[in-house]
Formats: C-alpha cells, sequence, structure tokens
C-alpha cells in the first residue's frame, strides 16, 4: 500500500506545535502536556472512546452464535458442531458458545448488542482483500488507500488532534487509521514507547533537532521524517500518560499480556485518545478447530469482561463503547481436518454501558446458502455509521461516502 | 528490448556499485564494494546474479533436530508412565523451540558472511513469498529444509520452487493440505497458491479454487518428506481454469504456469523488492516476457532486473526503508563488525518486526514503508545501542565488578537495548575508537563526512551536520587540538548513535 501522508496535511493538523525542528515550540508543547492543560481534541464529545476489536483470520461465526434449533447446522458439523449441553442460551433458536461466558454475563447485564450476519455484497474470502475492505469500508470492487478511521480523524478531528489520537496496540499500524493528517501511532508496550538516549545530557534534544522535517524530494525519506516526528511527539505523551496511570499494568512485556488492560490503563492515564485499536490472530482455524477456536473465544470473552471491569472500577466505563469485528466468518461445512475454510458474513459485537443491548439482525439461513456460503443480512458499514453517528456525533456520509441504514445500537 | 526502461546502464560508478550491493546483497563489506565498482556493469551484476561461481559453505546445522519416526517416538515413550511421557513431549518441544532460535542466528550468519550475497536476498525474498510460521509448524528440521529449498532454487526455476515448496512438509502443514482428503478438501494451499504464490488476486474463481484443491487431495507429508497419498486422492474430473481433465496437483500447477499472469505476477514482486514500488507496466511486461521465454528460469531475468538503467534511477535509489534483517545485517558491515552478535541481531530484527521464521501471516511481510509507523522507528532507533555500547559494556562491567561489587551495574538504557549484549552472544569486542580512526579524517569536521559517507546513502543537511559537530567535539576536541589518542569512546559512541538515529540510516 503506497499510503504517503503529506506533510502540508499533517503540519495543518498540527499547527500549533510547529515542526518538531523549532525546538522552543516544541518544549513548550511537552511542558504544556506535563502541566495537564493540554488543548482537549476538537469534537472529543465528552470525551467519548472508542475501541475496535479485530478478530484476524476470520471468526467462525457459527460456533460463535449457534443456530442451536436448526437440524442442518448439526448435520453439516458433524464433529465440530456444538452440543446443546454446552451452549449459552438466549432464545429458543439462538445460544452462544459456552466460552463466551465472560461477554454472556456483560450481555445480561445490559451491555452488549449482538449483530448477526454482518458482511458485504460480492463477499472476497481472501484475507488481506476482505480485511482492506473492513479497513477502507470499500465496496469489494472498490480499491481505497485511506481507511475510515483515517478519514474520520480527516474530517472530523480538525486542528488540535494529535498524533495518539489513534492509537493501536501492536507492531503494527492498522490500514483503517491511514488518512491525510497522518494520526494514529501504533506500539505494544507504553513502557518501551521512546528513544533512549545515553549519559549524554544534550543528546535528547539533539536527537529531535536531527530529525526535524524537511523539504527533501525523496517521498520515502520524508515520510519516515513525518512518522518519527510523530513518535517523538506521542511518546512523550504516552510516558506521562502511563505514568498518571500508575506502573501497575503498563510494564507489560509486549505481546505478553491483555492489550485491553493497556488500553484501560491509558485511559485511565488521560492519554488524549479517541480510537483504541486492539487485533488478535489465530481464528483461521482450517484444521482442528474444536479446541483452538474454544480457547481463542474464552481468551477474547475473558479479556472483554476484565476490561469493562477496569474500566467501572476507575469510573470510565460511561466514555467508552467497544466493537468487536471479523474479516469474514467461516464456511457452513466443515473440512476433513475437523476444520472450516473461509467463508461470508459472521456476527459483530458492540460492547458498554451506553449500548443497547440486544439481538440485532435476522440469524443466519443455513438453508438458503449461495454456493455453501451464509448470506449477508447486514452490510458492516450500516454498524460504522451507527458508532460514528450514534457515539461520535458526527455524519457518517462524510465518511463512508455513501448513506447506510443505521441500528439503534447505542443509547 | 521495448522499454528504454529495462535497457542496460552504459555508465558505472561506485554509487551505482553500492546501491547494487545494497539491493543484491546487503551493503558491505568495503572490499566488495570496491572490487564491484571497479568492474563493468555486466561484469558487477554477473558476479552477483550467477553466483554459484562463489563458494559456499553448504549443509545443515547440527543443532537442527532430525525429525523422529513414529516408531521412533513410540520406542522411546514404551513403558513410561503418562507424566513421564507429557515430560518427554516436553522435552522435545523444548529442543526443538531452542533449535529454531538458533537458526536464526544462524541464517543471519549467512547473511553477513556468505561470498553470494544474492543467494541469501533470493532466500529472504521467498521465505516472504512462500511464507510458512515455525509457530505452526514446530519443526526446526522442517523450518531448515524449506529454507535449504529456498535457497537452491533462489535464483532457479520458479515453477520447480512452487512445486518443491508445494510439497515440503513445512507448507504441507502450515497450509493443512496434509490433512486434505477426497471427501472433505481443504482449500487452504490451493487458495494460497494462487491468491499469493502465482497469479494474484482477479486471475481465477471461486470454482478454481474448490476445484484445485480437490486436484492436491493427496499431497501430504510423512514426518519428514512428501508422501502421495492415493487413498486420500480424488481422480475423478475437475474443472480448472476453463480445462477438464482427472487432474491432480501437477496438472493444477502446469495450467497455473501456463497463464501470462503467473509471469506478470512474480516478475512485479520481485521488481517491487529489489527496485521499488508500483513499477511501470512496460518493466513488469519485458521482465514477465522474459521469464516466459525462459520457462521461468529466474537468472535471466534478475540479470536483466539488475542491468536495467531503471534499476539505477531516482525511483530506485535510496528510496527504500530497509527491511529488519537488511538493517541489522548491514549495520553489522557498516560497524565493520567481524563477529557480531548474530543471536541478538535476530531479537532486534523480531522487535523491529520480522521475527524470521515466524511471518506474521501467510502472505509474508509487506515491506518498505509497512515496516514503518512510530514504534517501529523508535525501536530502530533504540537499537544500534546495544551493539555501539558493546565495548563501553563490557568496560562498565569490568568496572563495576572491580569497583562495586554486588552494586548498580550498566546503564538502565543499556540494559533494556533488545540488542543489549550478553557475554555468550558476544565473542568478540568492537572497538569504537580503532574503527572510527581507520575511517581517516583530521579534523571533526571531516569526520562527519567521513561518517556520513560511511553509512549513508544520502546527504546530510546543513543543521544535520551542524548537531552531529557538536555531539562529536566532546569526543575528538575543537579542530585545532585534536589528539587521536584522547578519542572518549562514550561521547564518540553518542554521536554515532545520533547518527543511527536517523530517517537517512533508514534508506538503502
Amino acid at each position: 500500500m503506497n499510503v504517503i501522508i503529506s506533510r502540508r496535511g499533517f503540519l495543518k493538523g498540527a499547527a500549533m506545535f510547529s515542526s518538531i525542528g523549532l525546538a522552543p515550540a516544541f518544549l513548550a508543547h511537552t511542558a504544556e502536556s506535563v502541566s495537564g492543560d493540554a488543548a482537549p481534541i476538537a469534537g472529543f464529545k465528552d470525551g467519548r472512546i472508542l475501541v475496535v476489536v479485530q478478530l484476524g483470520g476470520g471468526n467462525d461465526g457459527l460456533n460463535t452464535l449457534v443456530p442451536c434449533s436448526d437440524d442442518s447446522y448439526y448435520r453439516a458439523r458433524p464433529t465440530i458442531g456444538l452440543k446443546k449441553d454446552r451452549l449459552i442460551r438466549i432464545n429458543d433458536d439462538l445460544a452462544a458458545n459456552d466460552k463466551l461466558a465472560d461477554l454472556m454475563k456483560l450481555y445480561d447485564n445490559g451491555q452488549v448488542a449482538i449483530v448477526q450476519g454482518v458482511g458485504y455484497p460480492n463477499p472476497d474470502r481472501s484475507h488481506f482483500r476482505s480485511m482492506e475492505i473492513w479497513h477502507t469500508a470499500s465496496d469489494s470492487d472498490e480499491f481505497l488507500s485511506r481507511g475510515w478511521i483515517g478519514r474520520y480523524f480527516d474530517n472530523c478531528c480538525s486542528g488540535s488532534a494529535r498524533p495518539q489520537a489513534g492509537v493501536a496496540l501492536g507492531k503494527e499500524r492498522p490500514q483503517a487509521f491511514d488518512g491525510e493528517k497522518g494520526i494514529g501511532v501504533a506500539f505494544e508496550d507504553p513502557a518501551a514507547f521512546g528513544w533512549k538516549p545515553g549519559k549524554a545530557t544534550d543528546t535528547a534534544e539533539r536527537f529531535e533537532k536531527i530529525n526535524a522535517e524537511g523539504s527533501s524530494k525523496n517521498d520515502t525519506l520524508e515520510f519516515l521524517r513525518h512518522t518519527t516526528s510523530n513518535a517523538i511527539m506521542s511518546s512523550y505523551e504516552v510516558k506521562e500518560a502511563a505514568q498518571r496511570a500508575g506502573a501497575a499494568n503498563t510494564g507489560q512485556r509486549p505481546g505478553a499480556k491483555d492489550p485491553l488492560q493497556t488500553v484501560a490503563a491509558l485511559i485511565r492515564g488521560d492519554l488524549q485518545t479517541r480510537i483504541y485499536y486492539v487485533s488478535t490472530s489465530g481464528f483461521d482455524t482450517h484444521a482442528n478447530q474444536a479446541g483452538t477456536h474454544d480457547s481463542l473465544l474464552e481468551r477474547f470473552a475473558q479479556s472483554l469482561g476484565r476490561f469493562q471491569q477496569t474500566l467501572e472500577a476507575d469510573g470510565h466505563a460511561d466514555r467508552v463503547v467497544t466493537m468487536v469485528f471479523s474479516e469474514f466468518g467461516r464456511r457452513v461445512e466443515q473440512n476433513a481436518s475437523g476444520g472450516t475454510d473461509h467463508g461470508t458474513a459472521a456476527p459483530m459485537f458492540v460492547v458498554g454501558k451506553n449500548v443497547k443491548a440486544g439481538i440485532y439482525g435476522s440469524a443466519p439461513n443455513l438453508t438458503d446458502l449461495d454456493d455453501g456460503d451464509l448470506k449477508y443480512g447486514v452490510d458492516f458499514r450500516s454498524v460504522y455509521s451507527s458508532v460514528l453517528k450514534d457515539w461520535f456525533e458526527v455524519a457518517p456520509e462524510k465518511i463512508l461516502k455513501k448513506e447506510f441504514s443505521r441500528i439503534p445500537l447505542i443509547a | 528490448m521495448a522499454t528504454p526502461l529495462l535497457k542496460p546502464i552504459d555508465s558505472w560508478s561506485a554509487a551505482n556499485a553500492r546501491h547494487l550491493l545494497n539491493r543484491a546483497g546487503f551493503g558491505g563489506p568495503s572490499e566488495r564494494l570496491t572490487k564491484i565498482a571497479a568492474m563493468t556493469p555486466e561484469e558487477a551484476v554477473s558476479f552477483l546474479v550467477d553466483f554459484t561461481a562463489q563458494p559456499t559453505d553448504a549443509g545443515a546445522p547440527e543443532f537442527v533436530v532430525a525429525v523422529r519416526s513414529p516408531e521412533e517416538v513410540r520406542r522411546e515413550m514404551e513403558g513410561l508412565s503418562v507424566e513421564e511421557r507429557r515430560a518427554k513431549a516436553n522435552e522435545y518441544q523444548q529442543e526443538e523451540r531452542a533449535a529454531i532460535q538458533k537458526l536464526k542466528g544462524w541464517w543471519l550468519e549467512r547473511m553477513h558472511t556468505t561470498e553470494r550475497p544474492l543467494e541469501e536476498k533470493l532466500t529472504l525474498f521467498w521465505h516472504g513469498h512462500f511464507a510458512t510460521s515455525a509457530q505452526k509448524v514446530k519443526s526446526s528440521w522442517h523450518t531448515h529444509q524449506l529454507n535449504d529449498v529456498f535457497r537452491r532454487n533462489a535464483a532457479g526455476n520458479f515453477k520447480q520452487l512452487t512445486i518443491d515448496v508445494g510439497q515440503s512438509p513445512s507448507m504441507l502443514r502450515y497450509l493443512d493440505n496434509n490433512r486434505s482428503t477426497k471427501k472433505h478438501p481443504n482449500e487452504n494451499w490451493a487458495r494460497e497458491l494462487m491468491e499469493l504464490f502465482t497469479l494474484g488476486q482477479g486471475q481465477y474463481t471461486e470454482d478454481d479454487i474448490k476445484e484445485s484443491a480437490r486436484a492436491f487431495t493427496g499431497w501430504t507429508a510423512d514426518h519428514q518428506k512428501f508422501a502421495y497419498r492415493f487413498d486420500y486422492h480424488d481422480g475423478g474430473p475437475k474443472t480448472f481454469m476453463g480445462k477438464t481433465g482427472n487432474f491432480d496437483g501437477w496438472d493444477v500447477i502446469n495450467i497455473i504456469f501456463e497463464q501470462p499472469a503467473a509471469s506478470r505476477f512474480i516478475a512485479a514482486k520481485l521488481w517491487k523488492y529489489f527496485a521499488y514500488d508500483d513499477p511501470e507496466k512496460e518493466i513488469v511486461e519485458g521482465l514477465a516476457q522474459t521469464l516466459r521465454e525462459n520457462n521461468y528460469e529466474l537468472r535471466p531475468m534478475l540479470r536483466q532486473m539488475f542491468a536495467s538503467r531503471a534499476f539505477y534511477g531516482d525511483k530506485a535509489v535510496a528510496r527504500q526503508v530497509k527491511s529488519p534483517a537488511q538493517f541489522v545485517v548491514q549495520l553489522a558491515f557498516d560497524m565493520r563488525y567481524e563477529n557480531p552478535p548474530y543471536v541478538a541481531m535476530a531479537r532486534a530484527c523480531q522487535s523491529l518486526g520480522q521475527d524470521l521464521f515466524f511471518p506474521p501471516n501467510v502472505k509474508g511481510w509487506d515491506g518498505n514503508l509497512a515496516w514503518v509507523n512510530a514504534n517501529a522507528m523508535l525501536t530502530r532507533y533504540n537499537l544500534p545501542q546495544g551493539l555501539l555500547a558493546a565495548n563501553v559494556v563490557k568496560d562498565a562491567r569490568m568496572e563495576t565488578t572491580a569497583k562495586k561489587p554486588g552494586g548498580e551495574s550498566m546503564e538502565p538504557a543499556m540494559q533494556d537495548t533488545m540488542m543489549s549484549p550478553k557475554t555468550d552472544d558476544m565473542p568478540e569486542r568492537w572497538d569504537a575508537r580503532e574503527f572510527l580512526l581507520s575511517l581517516g579524517f583530521n579534523t571533526p569536521n571531516e569526520c562527519v563526512t567521513k561518517l556520513a559517507e560511511h553509512f549513508l546513502c544520502v546527504p546530510l543537511t546543513d543543521a544535520q551536520r551542524a548537531e552531529l559537530l557538536a555531539a562529536l567535539e566532546p569526543a575528538l576536541g575543537p579542530d585545532q587540538s585534536m589528539n587521536r589518542k584522547n578519542v572518549n569512546p562514550k561521547n564518540l559512541f553518542a554521536a554515532m548513535h545520533l547518527l543511527l538515529s536517523t530517517a537517512e540510516y533508514q534508506l538503502c
């Protein structure tokens, strides 16, 4: 993906800091954020935060939410179909995998909206293309380089938005963040996010100066310099937020612990972030799915449960909505390896105290298939649209380019 | 030759030679650079592409664990209690994990010491192209075996390579084809074969995937090699890419390579890896044609690519972000580090997002700009400190043990640097002062010039020069009174760390 973020666009976005090369302005900015007077992000209404969770690999929707009264489910999945006695019943026809117990507790407390059968027209079963479609919110025959979150930042967070308005916990910056202003940083461990000079006292300042953005005609070089500027800026703020949050939850080794706990800590530390992005992998269960999928779901549900608990304890539960997606579901019929191949529609979850709990969309019909695959009922952009409109209170058409029907997911 | 972009370059300079070595290899050493700069362009390209003329030390490293046969495992487990069996199985796993970790250092050492740089550069390309992860494969033997397939076919025949990869136990396990049967074919390998390995999206249909998955049933592996299992194979008629027959896996690969899309797909990807993203259509077509005319033999195409004007043009030179493997190996060359800590370098690669033998998914690493994000940049800037500080750390350690037994040890910044050397990784001492003086200079100003020329392929700005000069002065003293004997390694190391903590140093 060739995404060069224009320097002009960035400078406009970060106008108040001037360029990183002008040390006095930069230091003034650092002092300002230390004193806690950082300007709020424009449009950061009531400090609302969205957390996006990506289940990478294609989550098997049918073994997540089970159409338990449908015999064709058990016929299609003789060995990996989930027996009725190990399911959590939602209604007569629908039940949840019992490994989702922690999520279902939240559901019972009125904090989970389940949207069934989410997909898009003419689905693509390639992980990479499908992920790109979800990240850019494009049609399946349309190729966009900018991500939907990047377009949200470009359109709705003018003026003072900083790079860390979007934070992805992980090694990679998701394509969803790609936008004109270059907002959005990625790191795994807040404590390790920063440049570490040796003992020479003046080195940190020299580091900022030697990495000043310039006017080279080498696009790659300018992109690197720009990313460095963003990194330096964000690393100071992240470090400060981590310190404010308390060390307990922020010194984890990369990838070793629960990234949602890191998100909770950064929220507690008052990092000026509107969208956090967390991704997991392993849902590509072509073989021996049974045990693997169960433990993936269990880890996911426990992590979400803990996250809501921490937010509640910290007094931030009202500010946060979490949205969970995967690039596609799996084929209805199991394969010879006790696994499932790439499919189409799957459920999404939207979680939070401000969410209107319930089941949305209709259950996938296992007898009306498209060449062995589920037909989608809800376009994923309807969910994006609902969150943008009802949580961030912005006009979704500006971001998604088209109108999509909305679902009343948010109270 | 239709396009002027692919016309052979007709002039040659040290800068051209450096660019060629950076891209067709991992940079340095300086003797090789001098040698190639003195050749004609044809000779230089031939030196790299016809690498079998150069010596090699083939052979599997001795720490790779031979795969036990089921009988062997049964024998070893016989008479053991359940707990003892579990302990034994754990022991096997530990052994494998340790061997795979060692394999990373072994490979980086090859990249650094080989006389055939393009062979290793291509091996790395194929590892990213036909990506399998040891996370799933779990066997050092199978992991090394596929690495060896890449090396042996590196500049050989792309179609043969595809077959060899498809029959490697590593790929058969990674994409689940070893469990694919007539009754329920597994589509994982069939899909990625077309989407990611040979044709690219849009060149096949979902039905082509389903039908070819049937054809590949029976391609499986026993404990150590490819095994064709007829009882798994679906011998019935299939329709694949408009042809109908009782196809098997070989037939499907033959049909795939009849598609011109196969030549364009790999030509574009190789150009992107070696030269630049978004190649012009005529470049892709020109290279693809060469591939087809040579029945997918790669050497003629590689020769054409590395000799072309476009390869040495503005779009290519100093516009690529070093991959993590490139970064650490080139750093070792740049520092003239003869025996660098390879295991620590492998850890560094991992922290930069390229964990060798553990690609993130079957698509491998996207490369170039995808290596860049806030975290990766800072990690890159932090890493050289460990290497640079190697001698300082050693000195500090000695000082600490001598002066403050049991007291605080080295600087915290050095301790948590990923590359922070351990004694077993650090067979030799690297001397910053010796290195610097070997560059040859008389004033701090000249020193900055030499450093920039040595490490960077783009010039520094005046402001950057000024910062470096100011950082070097405490180490070297002002111009007039410079005394080489008094160079302070700690200050020197701070200045070099600064130079390596630039966007410029990330380019090659």
